[in-house]
Order: C-alpha cells, then sequence, then structure tokens
C-alpha cells in the first residue's frame, strides 16, 4: 500500500479502507510537521495542528475530487488551521518591515540585497546562537510571508503549486515571496545590528 | 493599491528576477548558467541569504515519535467520529438527559396525539367559522345586489337564458344569474366569486314553500355549483305543489349550509332547516318576479 498515490489512498479511504488513511498520515507526519512547526514556530502546536488538519481532511475527503492532486489541497487545509492558531492565540508582535533600507524612504522599501551583510556561520558564531537567531527572524515574519517562504524554500513547491495551495493569484505569489525575502533579509539586519548593539 | 502592497518591502527588480529563476530552479544555483558576473553575484547574494534558512532548528521525527503522531491523529478522529454520532442517535436510557424507558416514550406519544385530536377539531372549527364570516359578507353583498337590481327593474330578478334546463322543465326558460349582476355593477366580481366562469346560480322559491313559514323573510337561494351542471348528482325528485313544480336533487359528498337573507339584508345561518342531507330545491324557473319568490342563499362551509 505503501507505493500508492497519495489520491489512490484518499480514494481508498473513502471506500472504507481506514489502513489507507492511517498510511497517508504517515506519508506526510514528518513533512508536514517540520512546516507546520516553522509556520507556528512550535513543535508542540505544530503536532495539534497536524491532527486538525488530517481531521480535516477526514471531514472533508467525500468532497475531494481525485483527480486534482492530495498535496497541494493537504497544504491549504495546513495552511488555513495554522492560521487559525495564530488568530486563536494572537501573542505574536508584529514587527515592521517599513524601515528605511532601500533607494526609497517612502512607501514600499526596496531591499537590494547585492548590499546585505550576511555574516556566514563560519564568522564565529555559535551554530546554536545561529539557529536561534535564524528562528527569531523568520517567526517574527508576518504570517502570509513565512507562509510563502516556507512552501517556497522549504517544501520546494513552484509559483504555481504555491497559487494553487494559497488560492491566491500566481501575480501575487510572486510579489508576495518577494516581499518575504526581502522582508526576511531586512529583518536579519535588524537583528544583527540588535545584536551587535547588545554586546558592545 | 492594497495595504499589504503599500506597507510591504520588497526586492529590486533585478533581485526579483533572480529569485524568480532560482525557484524555477528549485533553490539549486548550479542550474542557472550563462550568468554575467554582476549577477552571479547577485545570485551568490540570494542563496546566501536563503542559506540563513537551513538553519532553522530542524525538527526531525524518529520512527517512534511518528508512530505516535499517527496513533494521536486517528484517535482524534475516532474520537470526533464517536462525538458526532454520539449527537445523532437517540438512545433511551442512555444519557442523564434522556433516561426514557419505553412506557415513558408510550405515555409521551399518547400526550402528543391526545394534544393533536384536541387542536386539530379547534382548528377546523376556527378555519370554518372563518369561512363562514367569509362567505356570511359576501352573501350580504350579493343579496342586496340581487334586491337592488329587482327593484331597477321593475321587479324582475337578474336572470339570464338557461337553455339547458328546457329538458327538465319543457319549456325555455331563464334562470337566475349572478352574471347581470356584476355587469351593471351590483356587486364586485371578486365577491361574487367570477373569475372569468360563472360559477354561481341563483335559485327562487315560490313563497308558498314549506321553509317560507318558519323564516319570515325575503330570501334567495345561492349554490357554488349547478347540480344540473355536476356529476356529483345522485338522483332527484320532482312534484307538483299548488300549481308550482319543484325538484328536489340529491347531491353526495357536499356540505351546505344555508344561509337567509333577511329584509334587512342581514343573514342568517339555518340550523334543522326544512333541508335534510345533501339536497338542494331547484327553483321554478317562472317564479322570475321578486315578488312571486322568495330567493335563497346557500354557501359550502368547506372546500
Amino acid at each position: 500500500m505503501d507505493h500508492q498515490t497519495d489520491e489512490a489512498l484518499l480514494g481508498a479511504y473513502r471506500e472504507g479502507d481506514r489502513e489507507a488513511f492511517s498510511v497517508l498520515v504517515e506519508r506526510y507526519s514528518n513533512e508536514l510537521v517540520q512546516f507546520l512547526t516553522k509556520q507556528t514556530g512550535s513543535r508542540a502546536t505544530a503536532e495539534d495542528v497536524f491532527q486538525e488538519t488530517f481531521l480535516q481532511v477526514h471531514n472533508s475527503a467525500s468532497t475531494f475530487d481525485l483527480d486534482r492532486r492530495f498535496k497541494p489541497w493537504l497544504y491549504t487545509i495546513a495552511v488555513n488551521k495554522g492560521r487559525d492558531w495564530h488568530r486563536r492565540n494572537a501573542r505574536r508582535k508584529a514587527v515592521s518591515l517599513s524601515a528605511n533600507v532601500g533607494k526609497d524612504g517612502d512607501g514600499q522599501s526596496f531591499a537590494d540585497l547585492m548590499a546585505a551583510d550576511i555574516p556566514g556561520p563560519s564568522e564565529g558564531m555559535q551554530e546554536s546562537e545561529m539557529r536561534q537567531r535564524v528562528k527569531h527572524v523568520v517567526d517574527s515574519l508576518p504570517s502570509h510571508y513565512r507562509e510563502i517562504l516556507l512552501l517556497s524554500y522549504f517544501q520546494k513547491m513552484s509559483y504555481t503549486q504555491i497559487a494553487e495551495t494559497l488560492e491566491i493569484p500566481l501575480g501575487t505569489v510572486k510579489s508576495r515571496l518577494h516581499s518575504a525575502v526581502a522582508a526576511f533579509g531586512m529583518g536579519w539586519d535588524q537583528d544583527d545590528t540588535e545584536t551587535e548593539e547588545r554586546e558592545e | 493599491m492594497t495595504k499589504e502592497h503599500e506597507d510591504m518591502p520588497t526586492l529590486t527588480d533585478a533581485d526579483a528576477h533572480m529569485l524568480d529563476q532560482l525557484v524555477d530552479a528549485e533553490f539549486d544555483p548550479s542550474k542557472i548558467t550563462g550568468l554575467d558576473a554582476a549577477d552571479q553575484a547577485r545570485l551568490d547574494r540570494i542563496v546566501s541569504i536563503l542559506g540563513l534558512l537551513d538553519s532553522y532548528p530542524a525538527v526531525e521525527l524518529t520512527g517512534e515519535d511518528r508512530t505516535t503522531l499517527v496513533n494521536a491523529t486517528l484517535a482524534r478522529i475516532d474520537h470526533a467520529e464517536s462525538e458526532q454520532t454520539d449527537r445523532m442517535r437517540f438512545e433511551p436510557g442512555s444519557g442523564p438527559a434522556s433516561r426514557m424507558g419505553v412506557p415513558e416514550l408510550i405515555a409521551v406519544a399518547a400526550i402528543i396525539i391526545l394534544g393533536l385530536s384536541i387542536i386539530f377539531p379547534m382548528l377546523n372549527a376556527t378555519r370554518e367559522t372563518s369561512t363562514r364570516s367569509v362567505h356570511r359578507n359576501n352573501l350580504a353583498q350579493i343579496g342586496g345586489a340581487f334586491f337592488n337590481h329587482a327593484g331597477d327593474n321593475d321587479g324582475i330578478l337578474a336572470n339570464t337564458d338557461a337553455p339547458e334546463w328546457e329538458t327538465l322543465f319543457g319549456e325555455s326558460t331563464n334562470r337566475l344569474d349572478m352574471q347581470p349582476l356584476v355587469e351593471h355593477d351590483y356587486v364586485n366580481p371578486e365577491v361574487a366569486g367570477l373569475q372569468g366562469e360563472i360559477l354561481w346560480s341563483y335559485q327562487t322559491q315560490p313563497r308558498t314553500h314549506a321553509f317560507h313559514s318558519s323564516v319570515p323573510a325575503r330570501t334567495v337561494l345561492m349554490g357554488n355549483r349547478n347540480p344540473y351542471m355536476t356529476s356529483e348528482v345522485v338522483s332527484q325528485i320532482s312534484f307538483q305543489k299548488d300549481e308550482v313544480n319543484f325538484s328536489v336533487v340529491l347531491i353526495e359528498n357536499l356540505i351546505w349550509s344555508p344561509s337567509v337573507l333577511m329584509s334587512d339584508n342581514s343573514v342568517e345561518d339555518i340550523t334543522g332547516h326544512a333541508y335534510e342531507g345533501d339536497d338542494m330545491r331547484i327553483p321554478n324557473p317562472r317564479c322570475r318576479l321578486l315578488e312571486q319568490a322568495d330567493v335563497f342563499l346557500t354557501h359550502p362551509i368547506a372546500h
């Protein structure tokens, strides 16, 4: 059964094969928990949202069009469940990303990555500290930037797949990913500056 | 421009273009070739920035973790399923709020049936009373129109040709009809119940008929259908009294409640009246003058 496609497994589950659903949950357990951990910032939360996601898959299985691909549908549910969690736990402080780091001082801020100063781990930063700083910057991103960065970079989804998953236009996917990368770069710089100030 | 677009930072066009290429290459820079030095440097910077993301603390689930997670997920689904089933299922005696046995259920059902047996007749009675009220009002207006028409036409009642009666009475005759009343604005067609088709016919009785002695009033007999025109006529009896022809027609499955239009144009219902059962007296067509005939109004109490 492990070699069956996602869609075939879901179809079998709709016919009453519970084992097929178990295989499906197992298949996505590691990948989706990783994704949700980055989306929610907590592994415990990620596992909870993971369960909610598959509960929703179970409830909506009969409405899924088996001619479509399962994975984008699964991630659509997962992203929405993650958003629900954020709404219920609105404890994350919004971080301003409109700092003037680019050529324009007003409105949009253009980040030229050519000018970015990105220290690598080889420059003396402890690995654990590096991990925590990256986590801090990623977790501080607005959720819609974080989602698209995770789907694109970590899940290696194409623009088209992301558009399908997030149910937004292709153009919005591109512009939002551009902004997400810019925001991450800016957030990193800002965090770097704050770290240096603390060290001084 | 949306709020999101106004506030969000963005890359320069060159960086954005390079990032798009990198996405298409599934973030594998080796797949992007033929770049000049500036673009290569730009690509390297983007890759190095995105490479920071690789330092995000990894979450690796062990085999045991995955098994636990899968089992917990399936258990959660089972729990949700059973909760939903419990909500949809009614089990007598299975819960503090529904501790009812079969005897209690029978008692409840009996109470409901008893209540319905009381309520339904009341509703029917209410509906009948309402219908009767509407009909009484209509009859008063129609009867008034009838007498007004006679008063304006030398006492001749509203009538129309009734060749279909020739077979019965052996001569071509007229019958009383509401149509002239409507045509000459003696009564509103809606009140008369004329909706493009003549459903009402009026019949007269000589003042010598038996009923006249018990109700000292001019009366109009009106049915909501002409018994001669319906297949529900099951029998008829014709007789002569005081040189006046009478016919009694038995009509099946019709409930009639005759009313009498009094001299002051009020309407009185007749109970225990002279007409037994579902019969209707058919008029003598020669009684065409108001002074020679009483006119009866009847109306159905149910349709």
